[in-house]
């Protein structure tokens, strides 16, 4: 047999042709687009920041391997705890908060009332506007002497805070400015509230529950999924939190908004330590690994998918 | 390619020049004394009109010989060029245009793109970096320490134009650009110069004489008694603001540490002074005014309004300025204003400044370096530097250039135009280190005068901390 026939018998043999490998390829060729893109902008990024974060790179030259050096500053920074307390405090709070908020308004909004459409739009538009335009929209809304928040609060009697200026304040300051997106997380919840079947409810009903009873006993574990999904990409946004600080407090005031996303970029770019950045940012990527994780981990004892039958005899 | 010097044999525009002057003033000559029998005043129009013809002529030729001097050998070339700062761009798109007239084969394309530095920087890492750009002094010899600017060393020792330039250039700058481990790194280009600016009829008001009148013996003192005289208040809250005393390092606080006779890091750029007696009465008489006067605007209030805004809606009588705010300044014409320069301290006598001086550097991995070279050149010839004096862009280096720009006639207000050019003789540039970044430097000390302005800690404990953190950095960043 020639060399052609024994590689067309492979090729056979292999079910290279066939239509199963057929529609596989297809599959693999519509994809490629994203695939190509990924392995280029993502993954390959990725494995070369590996590299970068084990050497010396100021930018302006090319990097010089320096082992687990940077790795090692971290330990010596001062400010990589300050970053990661600031980050921690700022998701610890804004996530629950944007869970919370966000359920509410999507279950007020799943009521029928009057002109419907037009409060869903309302409620979910700020979540299009881009950061940088919010980020410039709160910086008036909370001006300490011309802001909107200052003067609500002067209506109830409340001398309100230098929000922005004050080292006490500026952090909570960016947390209350993050509720201004929680229309995404609305919109996704709105979804999931539509899409319980409405026959556990009437069931409930014919059985007597009450409000709460079909609250607790039917919204909420049916919404569980929905939670836990925006719980993960909460904490994976959050802690990557950059836009607000940057433009509106740069950091300050005396590092209180000094979230670790900014750090790096100081560190990357007006410092020169490129390499140093690259291991931040893979500390960053360990410490959102474990919070998903632990998520992940905790998930089989608060989320419930519906056709899991897991523990029923 | 070689940039062509100027050669001992060869007909220079100055041999030129000379010879042809005299024989077009020989024809001239030949003509007045060939028009006997005609009036004295057609025989003297004759003569001047020829001498003006054969001047033009012999300079057009002496530009046309110039030309084809110098420049067949440089290749045809998009450059580009970019900058931080957008007010010199029209500036620049002109002298750029300039050169393309005289070189038809260059052409540069001038940008000042948003986020500067950071964009710089991943090009430069990326190898997509322009051919040429803005630097300053203090970013100039870290920048070179990291090897991204290109050494122009050999192209100023070959090439004798710009030998003289260079000779004409205000010697500050220069040296920022061409003495760093005895290199040039870059051309300098423009400067700045701080002063103080005040709202003229405020002053009037207030009973007070033009502050130019008084600005050769005004001290410390002097400012404080006039600033408190302009400060107006309801009650506790400041209604007009009388000086301006919290403008951070460049127009802030280092021009009076100077004054007092200290300064922010030793001349060998390696150790932190500023906790010096100096520094710390300078810092004092600054957070006075805010402190305990109320003269300065809070940092609520500088929340809403820059000083800028503060001054034009008349809430502020002065303000500390760099010569870049002159060309936005001058579109006010609400109210009468001017500057003067900065008062002397009443022991030391002297008065302080601070420059931040703007070179053009060399991408060293430009495939057009001759090119290159022609457009940084270029900058700093008269053409060029007029051009930036006259459109009242910013203090050019040249000091011919330098004398138009700060002349009111040509560039425009204030009155007192001059003190800005005065203050080059107290001038002392911005602190730079050749192993920390400006980034670095400025993290080490905006959080402790933030402190200081706000009455969070003393002046003592807030210089003790800036110069325990700075001296940290300059440690941690020598080789």
């Amino acid at each position: 047999m020639s060399v052609a026939g024994r590689a067309l018998k492979t090729f056979v043999d292999l079910g290279i042709g066939s239509r199963t490998r057929r529609e596989n390829l297809e599959g693999w060729l519509w994809a490629s687009p994203w695939i190509i893109g990924f392995v280029i902008f993502t993954a390959g990024p990725m494995v070369a920041s590996v590299y970068l974060s084990l050497t010396d790179y100021p930018l302006l030259q090319g990097p010089t391997f320096n082992g687990i050096d940077n790795y090692k500053q971290l330990f010596t920074d001062e400010l990589i705890l300050q970053s990661l307390k600031v980050t921690t405090i700022y998701s610890f709070v804004s996530i629950p908060l944007h869970l919370v908020i966000g359920f509410l308004i999507a279950l007020l909004l799943n009521q029928r009332v009057r002109g419907l459409s037009m409060w869903r739009v309302v409620y979910y538009l700020p979540a299009v506007v881009s950061g940088v335009a919010v980020a410039f929209l709160w910086q008036w809304i909370l001006n300490a002497d011309f802001g909107l928040a200052n003067w609500l609060l002067s209506l109830i009697g409340i001398d309100g805070p230098s929000w922005l200026i004050d080292p006490n304040w500026a952090l909570s300051a960016l947390i209350v400015m993050s509720l201004w997106g929680v229309g995404g997380g609305m919109l996704i919840y709105l979804a999931g509230l539509q899409g319980i079947p409405t026959s556990l409810y009437e069931a409930a009903e014919i059985d007597g529950a009450n409000f709460w009873q079909k609250f607790w006993i039917i919204t909420i574990p049916m919404m569980s999924p929905v939670l836990f999904f925006l719980l993960v990409i909460g904490i994976i946004g959050a802690l990557q939190t950059f836009t607000q600080a940057y433009i509106i407090t740069n950091g300050g005031p005396d590092d209180a908004t000094l979230f670790f996303m900014l750090h790096l970029y100081r560190n990357a770019f007006q410092y020169l330590k490129m390499g140093y950045a690259a291991a931040m940012a893979w500390v960053l990527f360990a410490y959102i690994m474990i919070l998903t994780l632990l998520v992940f981990r905790s998930s089989s004892l608060w989320v419930y998918y519906e056709g899991d039958f897991k523990g029923r005899g | 390619m070689k940039n062509p010097g100027p050669t001992g044999n060869r007909m220079t525009r100055r041999k030129l020049l000379r010879a042809s002057l005299i024989g077009g003033a020989g024809v001239a000559g030949a003509a007045a004394l060939a028009g006997c029998g005609e009036t004295q005043i057609v025989e003297v129009e004759k003569e001047v009109v020829v001498e003006k013809v054969v001047t033009q002529v012999v300079e057009k030729i002496v530009e046309v010989t110039a030309a084809a001097e110098m420049k067949p050998e440089l290749r045809s070339a998009n450059l580009r060029f970019q900058l931080w700062y957008p007010t010199p761009v029209p500036a620049l798109k002109n002298i750029a245009d300039l050169l393309n007239q005289k070189y038809p084969q260059l052409k540069v394309e001038v940008e000042a793109p948003g986020d500067y530095w950071t964009k710089l920087q991943t090009a430069i890492a990326g190898g997509a970096a322009p051919d040429s750009w803005w630097m300053n002094n203090v970013n100039v010899w870290a920048w070179a320490n990291k090897g991204a600017l290109e050494d122009l060393t050999p192209y100023v020792k070959k090439d004798m134009q710009v030998g003289d330039d260079l000779e004409q250039t205000w010697k500050t700058s220069v040296d920022y650009y061409g003495t760093f481990q005895g290199k040039f790194w870059g051309l300098p280009s423009m400067y700045t110069t701080v002063a103080l600016t005040y709202n003229e009829e405020m002053v009037t008001e207030a009973g007070i004489p033009p502050l130019r009148e008084i600005e050769q013996e005004w001290t410390w003192d002097d400012l404080l008694e006039i600033g408190l005289k302009l400060t107006k208040k309801d009650g506790d809250e400041t209604t007009q603001f009388g000086f301006h005393s919290t403008n951070g390092i460049e127009t802030g606080w280092l021009n009076w540490v100077r004054s007092a006779g200290g300064d922010f890091i030793d001349e060998d750029n390696r150790k932190s002074i500023i906790n010096s007696p100096e520094a710390i009465e300078a810092f004092q008489y600054l957070a006075d005014f805010r402190l305990k006067h109320g003269a300065s605007a809070s940092p609520a209030v500088l929340e809403s309004a820059n000083t800028g805004q503060l001054f034009f809606s008349r809430r502020l009588a002065i303000v500390p300025e760099g010569s870049w705010r002159l060309a936005n300044n001058a579109k006010n014409q609400e109210f009468a204003w001017d500057i003067v320069e900065m008062p002397s301290h009443p022991r030391t006598g002297m008065r302080g400044g601070t420059t931040n001086i703007c070179g053009m550097a060399m991408n060293p991995a430009t495939e057009y370096k001759d090119e290159t070279w022609e457009w940084l050149k270029f900058n700093l010839g008269a053409e060029a530097q007029n051009i930036l004096a006259t459109t009242n862009t910013l203090n050019p280096v040249r000091e011919s250039s330098g004398k138009l720009y700060f002349d009111p006639a040509v560039a425009g207000g204030p009155p007192n135009r001059q003190a800005l050019f005065r203050a080059r003789d107290y001038t002392r540039a911005l602190p730079a280190d050749p192993y920390a970044t400006w980034g670095e430097l400025v993290k080490a000390w905006v959080d402790w005068e933030r402190k200081i302005f706000t009455g969070e800690l003393t002046v003592e404990e807030g210089l003790a901390g800036m110069q325990m953190q700075e001296q940290e950095l300059l440690d941690s960043t020598a080789p």
